[in-house]
């Protein structure tokens, strides 16, 4: 038996996780040190260090490099998706800082958490194979099902906590099988390989149709699609708000962009065959999150439907498979971040000793003692619905485009009417805040970060709504590699 | 001229400024804040008013046009222009924002969100008449719904929110079908030619396949027939009004309304002349349709408001009886017609607002025998009921006579039922003056009524002036409008092309030349 050769491999493609997992590790140990009701000096820490990670990933965007024997890949698509994580990381805990302190749960562990599974997604946005997908999407979860419950003395987080894990180890072991499938057919797992091997045999075996929805699915849940979306309302709304705002954006752009590299890298000759999938799959994650949207009173859980829809929106971007469809959907990513944080953060904002902030009747009249807190929500609601001029439109307009010279008329007509039906309960949360008064007089006290955060996130969905061309030829460098 | 001057940006956004400037006042200095939304209204009107005086006349062409590079990467562009059409519809909309704003003195209640909101609309709205892209065009019309969203729903009647509510969901609904429609144009733009553009010009010129064509067309036409209203899309049109504030209903009556028949006249009929051709006879229909059932239906209200709003309707389907009917006197008698239905219509619900001020209903029995305490008030009102009903001499005469005349040469079964408007309006209109004005003064509450104030005095003579103008001399309107009322033929029965009609000056052509390097996406 000969030895097995292992190559080097090239580390330098690694940097940003590597970078990621030692600030983690750090906090951690950082943790132990800081007195217990000091314990925002982490959340700093790990601010300061995401922003330094982030600086340097940026030098890597425009390289390219395919390492770990073919298994791990750095491409502007993957830094620019790195770069979006630590966006998402700086902002949550921007909001985080004080809402913790509130919740009584200002622990440090929280932002190592954080940190960890950013370097889950991180992996996941560079796996060029099956198994690398799938080691970064269980080292995110795991430490998502444990922010999901982490004010874990209210019944609410502990149940939704557990929930989300049950689903999650669930569907992990059906993406498993999805993988096995793919292995026992090609005998490789790397995206490359099945696709080398679909070209050279064509797409006669059915298992390999099978592996292509069981990766879908394993990979659904975490974007949130339809028919894997029952878990999300309830861990949403159970989950602490800024946890939320978290797994509502990061975990799901990370899945959508794995699940796209997959489908493009690997089984891009089976197009035909996922899209008419995939088809019908964002035709009703769309719908059935914009209309049960409708329904909802809380909105923690109408937003989280929302994001279900959105994920529908954001499918279309892989559907659409053409150059337009994947600027547009590193585009939407970008713009999904701002509003829908954006968003959740304004719902922290209204968190106040013994009033949760969640319910619509806490938006009531916000526009009477807090006009400029009530028009950043507007903004973002208006970005939601994808009305200009915000960031949502462009980003809306942009899948939409793609979507329509990939000749899915029908799927465009179909997400157009779900803007309409998203428009009405958005506008419910506008309704109140404008058009009734307050109720209550427990006075706002939200921290200097959310502050920041709430209005640069406010300001940026407008102004990038307005001159959205940074973020339009960020998008399009993103996906140079690609076609 | 007033060479180089951007008049146009700066009437789109001086109201911006009005609006910056009142957010810094004390909310409690109500009369600071109110004097300061009308003296920003009268400057932005008296910076409109050239546009009409420099205007050149005989050429189709836009005028001071003004075009910069906005979103390189999708060939949008800051570019906005006016014709014969839009030059109208510019100054009905500043001159109303006066009048509107000065009719808001009542309003007590959250002074200052209100004239920030109005101000903004004013925006909006000069900025979707003159947008000449179409991405622009499109940003204008969803905004304006967020100020008007709030005007209605916060300031409104008893019913304001549902009210709100159907009319963003409705025009919402109308637009995203709107915007399907530019997206598929604008990619079909790109795929024939090569480079991206939303150039309202760069995309008229573009040949569409023509199995497309009538879903395309009936996508455009649904979103401006919901804004008209055309029947059957108008039932959001009698809530909106009734629940809107006096000024609202101006604005939503004066110049919302105009938007749908402005879309129908510049984009919607000169992108797809083939659909128009297939489609003249439905939608002459429906307007006949919404012409006899908006008369009728307002000849059995209680409300003086809903009569007023049904009234709105049936007069709507005048203007687009004399569109798709498709020569120059119906189309120019539509155009006037709606810039007489803003003024004579607007100037009703301002009536409606002044006695709806003093006694805080609308309902025609509540009233009775009024002429008597309020003398000036009731001949106002009977100038802008003879107005709106087309009696010779005032407006609304001259706009319905082309119109009819017009579309009697082509359609003149259609021109018979549409004439019966004018019959229907003289009944709703003249029995409800029965009703409210004359009759025994019996209602005690009617007893002490006062009769007009200074203020109010003051905006009913400025709206009657341009009643008795364009009734007696039209001529100043029409010359105006006619070259680019014949451009708009012409494309709408695809008996010219873009590049024949309007010739690009060679200074923009070359903008849009260099940029299209760069706006290419490379494959």
């Amino acid at each position: 038996m000969s030895a097995i050769n292992v190559p080097v491999p090239n580390l330098s493609a690694i940097v940003p996780e590597i970078l990621t997992t030692v600030l983690a590790c750090f906090l951690l140990m950082f943790d132990l040190f800081v007195p217990k009701d000091r314990k925002r000096v982490v959340g700093i820490v790990a601010l300061i260090g995401c922003i330094f990670v982030g600086a340097v990933t940026a030098k890597y965007i425009n390289e390219h490099i395919v390492t770990f024997s073919g298994m791990f890949i750095l491409d502007p698509f993957s830094v620019v998706l790195k770069l979006l994580f630590l966006l998402c990381d700086v902002v949550v805990i921007l909001i985080s800082l004080r809402y913790l302190e509130i919740e009584n749960v200002s622990l440090g562990e929280y932002y190592a958490l954080l940190i960890f599974a950013t370097v889950g997604m991180m992996i996941m946005a560079s796996a060029n194979d099956l198994i690398m997908v799938y080691l970064g999407l269980e080292t995110m979860a795991l430490s998502v099902y444990v922010l999901a419950g982490f004010t874990r003395m209210t019944p609410k987080a502990a149940e939704a906590a557990l929930k989300y894990f049950l689903m999650g180890v669930f569907i992990s072991g059906i993406f498993l099988y999805g993988i096995a499938l793919t292995y026992g057919v090609v005998g490789s797992t790397g995206l490359p390989d099945v696709s080398q091997y679909i070209t050279l045999n064509g797409f006669k075996n059915p298992v390999l149709g099978v592996a292509v929805i069981l990766i879908a699915a394993g990979l659904g849940l975490e974007i949130a699609m339809a028919p894997f979306h029952f878990w999300a309302p309830d861990v949403y709304e159970g989950a602490p708000t800024s946890v939320t705002a978290f797994i509502s954006v990061a975990p799901k752009v990370a899945a959508i962009a794995a699940l796209f590299r997959i489908y493009i890298e690997a089984f891009n000759l089976m197009a035909a065959y996922w899209q008419s999938i995939l088809w019908l799959v964002a035709a009703l994650t769309m719908t059935i999150g914009n209309v049960t949207a409708v329904l909802q009173n809380n909105v923690k859980r109408m937003l989280a439907y929302s994001s279900i829809a959105h994920a529908g929106y954001m499918l279309m971007g892989i559907l659409a498979y053409n150059k337009l469809g994947l600027a547009a959907l590193a585009f939407y990513f970008f713009a999904y971040c701002l509003m829908n944080i954006g968003a959740f953060g304004i719902v922290i904002y209204l968190r106040r000793q013994n009033i949760v902030g969640d319910n619509l009747e806490d938006f009531k009249g916000l526009a009477q003692v807090h006009p400029m807190l009530a028009l950043v929500m507007v903004v973002f609601l208006l970005s939601l619905t994808g009305i200009p001029p915000t960031v949502g439109f462009v980003g809306k307009f942009l899948l939409f485009s793609a979507a329509v010279e990939a000749g899915f008329y029908w799927l465009v007509a179909i997400a157009v009417l779900n803007s309409v039906i998203s428009l009405y309960y958005y506008f419910k949360i506008a309704k109140v805040m404008y058009m009734e008064n307050p109720e209550v007089d427990v006075p706002l006290s939200a921290g200097m970060g959310l502050k920041v955060a709430v209005f640069t996130l406010g300001l940026l969905t407008f102004v990038l709504g307005i001159y959205p061309h940074p973020l339009i030829s960020l998008a399009q460098r993103s996906i140079s590699s690609f076609f | 001229m007033i060479a180089n001057f951007p008049i146009l940006t700066v009437l789109i956004f001086f109201p911006l400024v009005g609006v910056l400037i009142i957010s810094f006042i004390d909310r409690k200095n109500v009369n600071v804040i109110r004097w300061t939304a009308f003296v920003i209204s009268v400057i932005e009107f008296l910076i409109s008013v050239p546009l009409y005086f420099e205007f050149r006349l005989g050429t189709p062409q836009f005028q001071f046009v003004e075009k910069h590079p906005w979103i390189k990467a999708w060939g949008a562009y800051y570019y906005v222009g006016i014709d014969g059409i839009s030059l109208f519809l510019v100054l009905l909309t500043t001159f109303l924002t006066v009048l509107s704003i000065l009719a808001s003195w009542s309003i007590e209640k959250r002074v200052k969100e209100y004239m920030i909101s109005f101000l903004f609309l004013e925006t909006t709205m000069v900025g979707v008449f003159v947008a000449l892209d179409i991405l622009l065009f499109y940003l204008f019309w969803e905004l304006l719904l967020i100020p008007m969203f709030l005007l209605i729903g916060v300031w409104g009647g008893p019913r304001r929110v549902y009210a709100a509510i159907k009319f963003f969901l409705y025009t919402m609904a109308g637009s995203v079908l709107m915007l399907g429609a530019i997206i598929y144009l604008y990619w079909n733009h790109y795929n024939v030619t090569g480079f991206l553009s939303f150039d309202l010009f760069e995309l008229l010129k573009t040949p569409v396949p023509s199995t497309v064509v009538p879903w395309l067309f009936l996508a455009f036409a649904v979103a401006f027939a919901i804004k008209v209203p055309m029947w059957p899309f108008h039932t959001w049109l009698p809530d909106a009004h009734v629940e809107a504030p006096t000024a609202g209903s101006v604005i939503l009556a004066g110049v919302l309304l105009k938007m749908g028949t402005y879309g129908f006249m510049r984009f919607c009929m000169p992108f797809f002349p083939s659909a128009v051709q297939k489609f003249a006879l439905l939608f002459l229909a429906l307007s006949v349709i919404g012409i006899i059932y908006g008369a009728l239906v307002a000849l059995v209200q209680e409300d003086i408001k809903k009569l007023v709003a049904y009234s709105s309707v049936s007069h709507l389907g005048t203007c687009m009886l004399g569109l798709f009917a498709l020569n120059l006197q119906s189309v120019s008698g539509s155009l006037l017609q709606m810039i007489n239905h803003g003024i004579s219509t607007g100037a009703l619900f301002l009536l409606v607002g002044v006695i709806y001020d003093r006694r805080h209903t609308r309902l025609i029995k509540e009233y009775g025998g009024i002429a008597k305490v309020m003398p000036m008030y009731a001949t106002f009102f009977m100038i802008a009921m003879f107005s709106s009903c087309g009696l010779p001499g005032l407006n609304g005469f001259v706009g319905e006579f082309l119109t009819l005349i017009g579309t009697f040469q082509n359609y003149p079964i259609f021109a018979v039922l549409g004439t019966t408007a004018v019959v229907f309006s003289a009944a709703y209109l003249l029995w409800m003056y029965k009703r409210v004005f004359f009759q025994p003064l019996t209602n005690p509450a009617n007893m002490k009524l006062k009769d007009l104030n200074f203020r109010e005095f003051v905006i009913l003579l400025l709206i009657t002036v341009p009643m008795f103008w364009i009734g007696l001399y039209p001529k100043p309107f029409l010359e105006r409008m006619q070259p680019s009322v014949e451009a708009f033929i012409k494309l709408s029965k695809g008996e010219a092309t873009v590049s024949m009609i309007y010739k690009k000056d060679t200074a923009s052509s070359k903008v849009a030349l260099d940029l299209s390097e760069d706006t290419k996406i490379e494959d």
